[in-house]
C-alpha cells in the first residue's frame, strides 16, 4: 500500500462507517417519522370533519353529511377507493349507501383510523376512514433514496477532495523528494526542490536540498583532492621516470666504460679499481631496481605475468645467486623442495624468484652463524598453493617489529639501517609483489632464535602439468642405499626401471655391494641415507672405488670430495641436481653432443661483422660506450644526435639496422620512426629502440611507434648482441624457411650452399656435422611426438626450438621448416597432427638419404681422420679452454666474462646438462660476478 | 318630462320618508323569492325573467330574497316585497298579496315514502313511528302530509325534522325513520339508489302550485302590466322555457278562489311559527 491509500483508508473506514449508521439507524427513524407525520396530519383533517358530521348526524341531515362525505371521498379518490364508511350508534351503516368497500386490514400500505361521534354526551355513531398510505411510503423512499444519493455524493466529494488534498499536500511533494533522492543516488546534484509550504515537508524539502548543497561540496572537493593526488601521483611517476632516466645515463656509462675498458692491458690494481667500480655500480642499480619496482607497484604498473616455469630452475637460480653471499658469511644456504611434486607450474618466474632472493638476501643479512634453509611444497586444499618459506637461525624480530615489517621504508628498528644498511624497501615489495600474484605472506620469529618467513601462491591445476623434461637415462642398474621411497619415485622418472634398495647398515664394502648384483658391479650406486655416508666414507674414499656414486648429503654430514666417479649432492636438493649429478658420474656423452653449435655462433659472429649500424644517440658518453659495444662485434657503426640527422643519414647511406635513443632533441626516437615507417624503402628495416626509462610503458610505446625491438640502459652487452643478432640475421631464417615450401626435392631438403658456408667450406668438417646431428637426432621424432600426447608443451617447444636452430644452422631446410611449425604449435599448447609427425619422419629420412648422396660425391674429400683431431676432440678442447677463460675472467671480474658466459651457452645449446651456463648468464646479467663464478665452480665437471 | 319625473320621484321620497311607507315606489319594485334554492340557483333562474319584464313594462325589477324560509315568511308578513314568489300557504297566511300568475301545468301534492321492505302498507301501519320531514313548514312534504295523517288517518307519530327532502329519503332509505314526507318533484330528483330503496305509500290532494303575487298597494296598473307581461312571455318559446325554470311550465293567470283548496285544508294547527 502507498502513502496515498494509507492517508485516505481511515476517512473512507470512517465514512463508511456513517454510511452504515446512516442506512442502520437514522434511515429507519426517519421514515417512521415521516409515517408519523402522515397519520398525524391524516387525523387531523378527519378531526376538522369529526364534529360537523356529528352535528348533521344529530340533526339527521345525512343528506349533508352524504355530500360532505361524498366531497371528501372525491378529494381522496386518488389515495383511498372513498374507503370512508360511516356507522350509526346501533352499528348501522349510513355511509355509503350501497356495499362498502372493503378495508385493506394488515396491508401496510393502508392506514385505518376510526373516529368516535359524540353530540354533547350522546354517542352517535363512528366514522371509519381508511387511506392508502402507498404514496406516502414512496414519497418517504424517494426522500430516503434521495437523502442516500446525497450522502453518496457529498461522501464522494470529500473522498475526493480528500485525496486531491492529501495528494496535492503530501503526496506530490513526497513523489518528487523520492525522484530527487534518486537522482542524487544517481549521482545528479543539479537537482533543486522548490519548497512550496512551511510546514515539515517544506522542511524536509530544505533539509534535502541542505544535504544536497553538502554532499555536493564534499563531492567537488573530494574530486579536486583525487584529482590533485593523482596529480601528485603523476608528478611522482615522472619524477621516477626523469630520475631513472637521468641515473641510468650515467650508470650506462660507468658500467660500458668500465667493460670496455677492462678489455684493454691494465694493471692488476687498476683492474681491481675497475672491479670495484663494476660492483658499486651493480648494487647502485640493484637499488634503483629496487625504487622503481616500488613506484611502479604505488602506480599499479607493475603487471605479473603467468608462463610456464621450472621450479628445479627457479630454485636452483635462488641458490646460485645468493649461496656465495652465504658462503661469505660461514653460513650454509640449503635449498630443497618436495621431491615427490610437479615441476612445472604457470607464474611469474622472475617475480618469485625476486621475492625469494629478497627473502634470502634478509635472512643470509641478518644471520651471523648457522643455516638458512629454503623449502619449496604444495599445500591447501588438493594441494592448490605452491608454498616457499625462507627460514634463518638470525637475529629474529619482535612481535612489534613484525607489525611494522612490511611497511615501506621501514626497518625492524633505525639501528637496523645504521648496522646493516638497506632501503627498507625489500620486504614491501616483496609483500606487493606476493599478493599480486594472488598469494600471502606471513612471518614468524622468535628474537635471537631466528625468523620463518613464507608466502603461498596460487597454482591452477593444468599449470602443474609436470610432464618428463628429463631424457630417459634409460637401463641402469641403480643400487640405492638407505630406504627412500620419495627418492625412488624421483629415479623412476628419470627412466631407471632397475632400482635395487639396501638398508643402509655398517660395514658397507664393496664385496656386499657385489653381492647384492650376483657379483656383477650395480652402474651407479646412490648413497641417500645420511647415516650410509660414514659408512661410505671410507669405502669411497680409496683408491679403487671406481663406482659412479652419487651421495644425497643434505645436512651435509660427509666429507667425501666430489671426484669423478663421485658425485655429492648437498646444498640444493632438486630433481634437476639429483639428474645432473647421475648424469656426470655415468659420463655420459651428452656433453660433448652439440659442438657443431660453437661453429654456428662464429658464423653469426662472422656475419654481424660488416653490417652497418646507424647509432643515434644525443649523450656522447653513451654513443661512445654503445659505439664500443657494437664495434666490438665488427660492426660498422654511423653516429647522429637526433631524428633528424636519422633521417638524413638514412636518406643517404643505406645501413642494415638502426639503434635509436627514444629521448633526443630536435626530434626524438618515436617521432622519427614514424617518418621512417612512412617511407616504403624502409618498411622492413629493423629499428631498436634505446631507452633510459624503465617504466613499464616505454617498451609498449616503441613498439607502437613502429619499433622492432628495445633495450633500456644501462646496455647490457650480452643483450645486445643477442637482439642484433635476430634482426641482422633474420632476413636468412626467413628465406631458409620459404624452402620448405617449394618442391622437396634435393636442394630443398638440405640447403648445402649456406651449410657449407657455415662449415667454413669444407665438405668433410660439413658432412661430419650432419651425422652427427642425424646421430643426435634419430630419436627425435618419438621424443616429439610422446611429448606432445604428454601435452608438455614447453618441453616440446624448446625441443623443437634446438632442432630448427640445429637444422638450420646446417641448411637442413625442410627440417627446420617443420620444427619451426612444431614450435609455433607448441606454444599455443596443440596437439600437434599425425601428417606433422610423419612430415618430421620423412623429413628426417630425406635428410639421411641426402647425405649419403653427399658422402657418396665429397666423401672422399673427408680428411684423414686419424691425422687431425676429431671435431668433437676439438670442440672438446676448445669448450674446456672457454671455460677456463670464463672462470678467469669470473674470477677477475672481467666483464669480457658475460660475452664468454653466452658464447659457451650458444656452444652447450640444446645439451641438457647446461643449468649452469644458464644461471651464470642470469647472474652476469645483473653483473653479479661472485654467483657466476661460484655456478662455473660448483658446475659439473 | 324627465324634470317632471325627477320631481316626481323626489315628491315621493319626500312623500314615503313624511308618511312612514305609505305609497309604493313609482316604477322600481322588488321581487322576493322564497328560498327554495341558494342565492346564486335563484338568480339564474330569475335574473332573464325579471330583464324581460322590464323591457316589457318600462319599470325596473329587483330581485330581493332573505336567508332562509322564516325570515322571508317575516318579511312577507309585514309586506316587504312588491312582488313575491312563495308557496300556496304562505300565500294564504299572507293578507297584502294577490295572486297574479300560476304554473297552470301541474298541480302540487305530498308524498309519505317508506323503505321498499317495509311491511307498512297503509297509512294506519304508522302509528307510533318516527317519519322525517324536511321542516315543519314545507307545504307538501310536511304540512299537507302532517294535516293528512292526523286528520283523515288519525295517527300518532314523532316528526323528524331534517333539513331536506333528500335527507327525508336517505333517513327512510337508511332506516334512520319509518317513513319520510317529501314532493313527487323531490322524489324523481333522488339518486337511483336512493329511489330503488323506497315505497311511496301515500299521495295527498293535490293543490295548486306556487303562484307569483303582488302587493296589494301597488297599482292595479302595474299589476295588471306584469300580469300581462308574464302571460305575454308564456306565448313566446323562449321565453317560456324560462318561466318553465321557475318552474312555470305553462304560466296562467292566477286568482285567489284558485287556492280555497289550500284554505279549507286548515294548514293553520300544523304551522309552525318562527320565533
Amino acid at each position: 500500500m502507498n502513502i496515498a491509500s494509507k492517508i485516505l483508508t481511515p476517512s473512507i473506514v470512517s465514512v463508511g462507517i456513517f454510511l452504515i449508521a446512516l442506512e442502520l439507524v437514522f434511515m429507519p427513524y426517519y421514515e417512521d417519522k415521516q409515517l408519523d407525520a402522515i397519520i398525524k396530519s391524516e387525523r387531523a383533517e378527519l378531526q376538522v370533519l369529526v364534529p360537523i358530521i356529528a352535528e348533521e348526524l344529530a340533526a339527521g341531515d345525512l343528506a349533508k353529511i352524504y355530500s360532505i362525505l361524498q366531497h371528501q371521498a372525491q378529494i381522496h379518490a386518488e389515495e383511498s377507493d372513498g374507503g370512508i364508511v360511516l356507522y350509526s350508534n346501533t352499528g348501522d351503516q349510513l355511509y355509503p349507501l350501497g356495499e362498502r368497500p372493503l378495508f385493506h386490514i394488515d396491508d401496510e400500505r393502508y392506514l385505518i383510523i376510526t373516529e368516535e361521534l359524540k353530540w354533547g354526551n350522546e354517542h352517535l355513531g363512528n366514522l371509519r376512514y381508511e387511506l392508502e398510505i402507498d404514496h406516502e411510503l414512496e414519497h418517504v423512499t424517494e426522500q430516503l433514496s434521495i437523502m442516500r444519493g446525497g450522502a453518496a455524493f457529498i461522501i464522494l466529494c470529500i473522498v475526493i477532495f480528500g485525496s486531491w488534498w492529501s495528494r496535492k499536500l503530501v503526496i506530490i511533494p513526497l513523489r518528487e523528494l523520492q525522484e530527487a533522492a534518486k537522482s542524487v543516488q544517481k549521482g545528479n546534484f543539479e537537482t533543486h526542490l522548490i519548497s512550496r509550504s512551511k510546514d515539515e515537508i517544506g522542511d524536509v524539502y530544505n533539509a534535502f536540498n541542505k544535504m544536497q548543497n553538502n554532499i555536493s561540496a564534499k563531492n567537488q572537493a573530494l574530486s579536486e583532492a583525487v584529482i590533485r593526488a593523482e596529480q601528485a601521483t603523476r608528478a611522482k611517476s615522472d619524477f621516477l621516470a626523469n630520475m631513472s632516466h637521468e641515473i641510468r645515463t650515467p650508470m650506462n656509462a660507468i658500467i660500458g666504460l668500465a667493460y670496455l675498458t677492462q678489455e684493454t692491458s691494465l694493471t692488476s690494481e687498476q683492474h681491481n679499481n675497475l672491479t670495484k667500480i663494476e660492483q658499486s655500480s651493480k648494487n647502485l642499480l640493484r637499488i634503483i631496481n629496487d625504487i622503481l619496482d616500488f613506484s611502479k607497484i604505488e602506480a599499479g604498473q607493475l603487471i605479473v605475468e603467468k608462463i610456464s616455469f621450472s621450479l628445479d630452475e627457479l630454485l636452483q637460480q635462488v641458490h646460485t645467486l645468493n649461496h656465495h653471499k652465504a658462503d661469505s658469511k660461514g653460513i650454509r644456504l640449503a635449498v630443497r623442495r618436495d621431491l615427490t611434486i610437479p615441476d612445472q607450474y604457470k607464474g611469474d618466474p622472475l617475480r618469485i624468484s625476486q621475492v625469494l632472493t629478497n627473502l634470502v638476501g634478509n635472512a643470509v643479512k641478518f644471520t651471523s652463524s648457522g643455516e638458512v634453509t629454503v623449502t619449496a611444497e604444495l599445500t591447501g586444499k588438493d594441494s592448490c598453493r605452491l608454498q616457499f618459506t625462507v627460514i634463518d637461525s638470525g637475529i629474529g624480530i619482535s612481535e612489534e617489529q613484525i607489525r611494522n615489517l612490511f611497511t615501506p621504508f621501514t626497518q625492524a628498528d633505525s639501528s637496523t639501517t645504521r648496522k646493516y644498511g638497506g632501503t627498507g624497501l625489500g620486504l614491501s615489495i616483496s609483500k606487493n609483489l606476493v599478493e599480486l600474484m594472488g598469494g600471502t605472506i606471513s612471518v614468524e620469529s622468535t628474537p635471537g632464535r631466528g625468523s620463518h618467513f613464507s608466502f603461498t601462491l596460487p597454482v591452477s591445476n593444468n599449470s602443474r602439468n609436470g610432464g618428463t623434461r628429463y631424457p630417459a637415462l634409460g637401463d641402469i642398474n641403480l643400487l640405492l642405499l638407505g630406504e627412500n621411497p620419495d627418492l625412488e619415485q624421483v629415479l623412476h622418472s628419470f627412466g631407471i626401471s632397475a632400482v635395487k634398495t639396501l638398508p643402509a647398515q655398517e660395514p658397507v664394502s664393496l664385496k656386499e655391494i657385489m653381492q647384492a648384483y650376483n657379483g656383477q658391479s650395480p652402474d651407479l650406486v646412490f648413497i641417500s641415507d645420511p647415516t650410509g655416508h660414514v659408512c661410505m666414507e671410507k669405502l669411497v674414499n680409496t683408491s679403487d672405488y671406481t663406482l659412479p656414486t652419487v651421495l644425497l648429503d643434505t645436512e651435509e654430514k660427509g666429507t667425501a670430495d666430489s671426484s669423478n666417479n663421485v658425485f655429492r649432492v648437498s646444498e640444493l636438493t632438486t630433481p634437476s641436481a639429483i639428474y645432473n649429478a647421475i648424469v656426470h658420474v655415468l659420463n655420459t656423452e651428452n656433453e660433448l653432443n652439440l659442438n657443431y653449435d660453437e661453429i654456428s655462433e662464429q658464423l653469426i659472429e662472422n656475419k654481424l661483422h660488416g653490417k652497418r649500424i646507424l647509432l643515434a644517440e644525443d649523450n656522447p658518453i653513451n654513443t661512445e660506450v654503445a659505439r664500443g659495444l657494437l664495434e666490438k662485434h665488427g660492426l660498422q657503426v654511423s653516429c647522429c644526435e637526433n631524428g633528424q640527422e636519422v633521417l638524413k643519414l638514412l636518406d643517404k647511406e643505406t645501413f642494415d639496422l638502426v639503434l635509436m635513443d627514444v629521448q633526443m632533441p630536435v626530434m626524438d626516437g618515436y617521432e622519427a620512426c614514424e617518418y621512417i615507417r612512412e617511407d616504403l624503402r624502409f618498411k622492413e628495416l629493423p629499428i631498436v629502440a634505446l631507452t633510459a626509462n624503465a617504466m613499464r610503458g616505454d617498451s609498449d610505446k616503441s613498439l607502437a611507434a613502429g619499433m622492432n625491438d628495445h633495450l633500456s640502459k644501462p646496455i647490457d652487452p650480452e643483450l645486445l648482441r643477442r637482439t642484433l643478432s635476430k634482426w641482422l640475421l633474420r632476413e636468412e631464417t626467413t628465406d631458409e624457411y620459404r624452402l620448405v615450401t617449394d618442391a622437396r626435392t634435393g636442394p630443398q631438403v638440405l640447403n648445402t650452399r649456406s651449410g657449407l658456408e657455415r662449415a667454413s667450406g669444407e665438405w668433410p668438417a660439413y658432412l661430419k656435422l650432419l651425422k652427427m646431428f642425424m646421430r643426435e637426432h634419430q630419436r627425435d621424432q618419438e621424443i616429439i611426438q610422446l611429448l606432445s600426447e604428454q601435452e608438455a608443451w614447453d618441453t616440446l617447444a624448446a625441443k623443437a626450438h634446438a632442432l630448427k636452430g640445429s637444422s638450420a644452422t646446417l641448411g637442413a631446410s625442410e627440417l627446420s621448416g617443420i620444427a619451426q611449425i612444431v614450435e609455433k604449435e607448441a606454444r599455443s599448447e596443440t596437439h600437434l597432427p599425425p601428417a606433422l609427425l610423419e612430415q618430421i619422419d620423412s623429413a628426417f629420412q630425406n635428410l639421411g638419404q641426402v647425405i649419403e648422396e653427399l658422402n657418396a660425391t665429397h666423401g672422399n674429400q673427408s680428411v684423414d681422420e686419424k691425422k687431425g683431431p676429431t671435431s668433437v676432440k676439438v670442440h672438446n678442447d676448445s669448450l674446456k679452454k672457454m671455460i677456463k677463460e670464463l672462470n678467469q675472467a669470473l674470477s677477475e671480474g672481467d666483464i669480457a666474462a658475460i660475452d664468454l658466459a653466452d658464447k659457451l651457452r650458444e656452444v652447450l645449446h640444446g645439451s641438457d646438462n647446461v643449468y649452469w651456463i644458464n644461471q651464470i648468464c642470469r647472474s652476469l646479467e645483473e653483473y653479479d660476478f661472485d654467483s657466476a663464478l661460484q655456478i662455473l665452480l660448483d658446475k659439473p665437471v | 318630462m324627465k324634470f317632471t319625473n325627477l320631481a316626481k320621484k323626489l315628491f315621493s321620497l319626500a312623500l314615503c320618508l313624511s308618511l312612514n311607507m305609505g305609497i309604493a315606489k313609482a316604477d322600481e319594485f322588488t321581487v322576493g323569492v322564497v328560498p327554495q334554492f341558494d342565492i346564486a340557483t335563484l338568480h339564474k333562474i330569475w335574473s332573464p325573467i325579471l330583464r324581460t319584464l322590464e323591457e316589457k313594462t318600462g319599470h325596473t325589477f329587483k330581485l330581493t330574497g332573505a336567508p332562509n324560509i322564516p325570515l322571508f315568511e317575516k318579511a312577507f308578513a309585514q309586506g316587504e316585497y312588491d312582488f313575491a314568489y312563495m308557496n300556496p300557504y304562505h300565500y294564504t297566511i299572507a293578507n297584502q298579496y294577490t295572486p297574479i300568475v300560476r304554473d297552470h301545468g301541474r298541480q302540487l301534492y305530498g308524498i309519505l315514502v317508506v323503505h321498499k321492505d317495509s311491511e307498512i302498507t297503509s297509512p294506519d301501519g304508522l302509528e307510533g313511528s318516527t317519519i322525517a320531514f324536511p321542516a315543519p313548514n314545507a307545504l307538501g312534504a310536511s304540512l299537507m302530509i302532517r294535516a293528512e295523517l292526523a286528520e283523515r288517518y288519525k295517527v300518532n307519530f314523532t316528526p323528524k325534522f331534517v333539513n331536506t327532502h333528500s335527507s327525508v329519503f336517505l333517513n327512510t332509505a337508511l332506516h334512520q325513520t319509518t317513513a319520510g314526507g317529501g314532493v313527487q318533484k323531490t322524489f324523481n330528483q333522488q339518486p337511483e339508489e336512493v329511489k330503488q330503496q323506497l315505497r311511496v305509500l301515500v299521495k295527498t290532494p293535490s293543490v295548486s302550485p306556487h303562484p307569483l303575487t303582488a302587493n296589494k298597494r301597488l297599482s292595479p296598473k302595474v299589476i295588471s302590466d306584469v300580469q300581462q307581461a308574464l302571460l305575454e312571455m308564456g306565448s313566446d318559446i323562449n321565453q317560456a322555457a324560462m318561466l318553465a325554470n321557475v318552474p312555470f311550465k305553462k304560466i296562467g293567470a292566477a286568482t285567489g278562489s284558485d287556492y280555497d283548496q289550500i284554505r279549507n285544508l286548515n294548514l293553520n294547527t300544523y304551522y309552525v311559527a318562527p320565533e
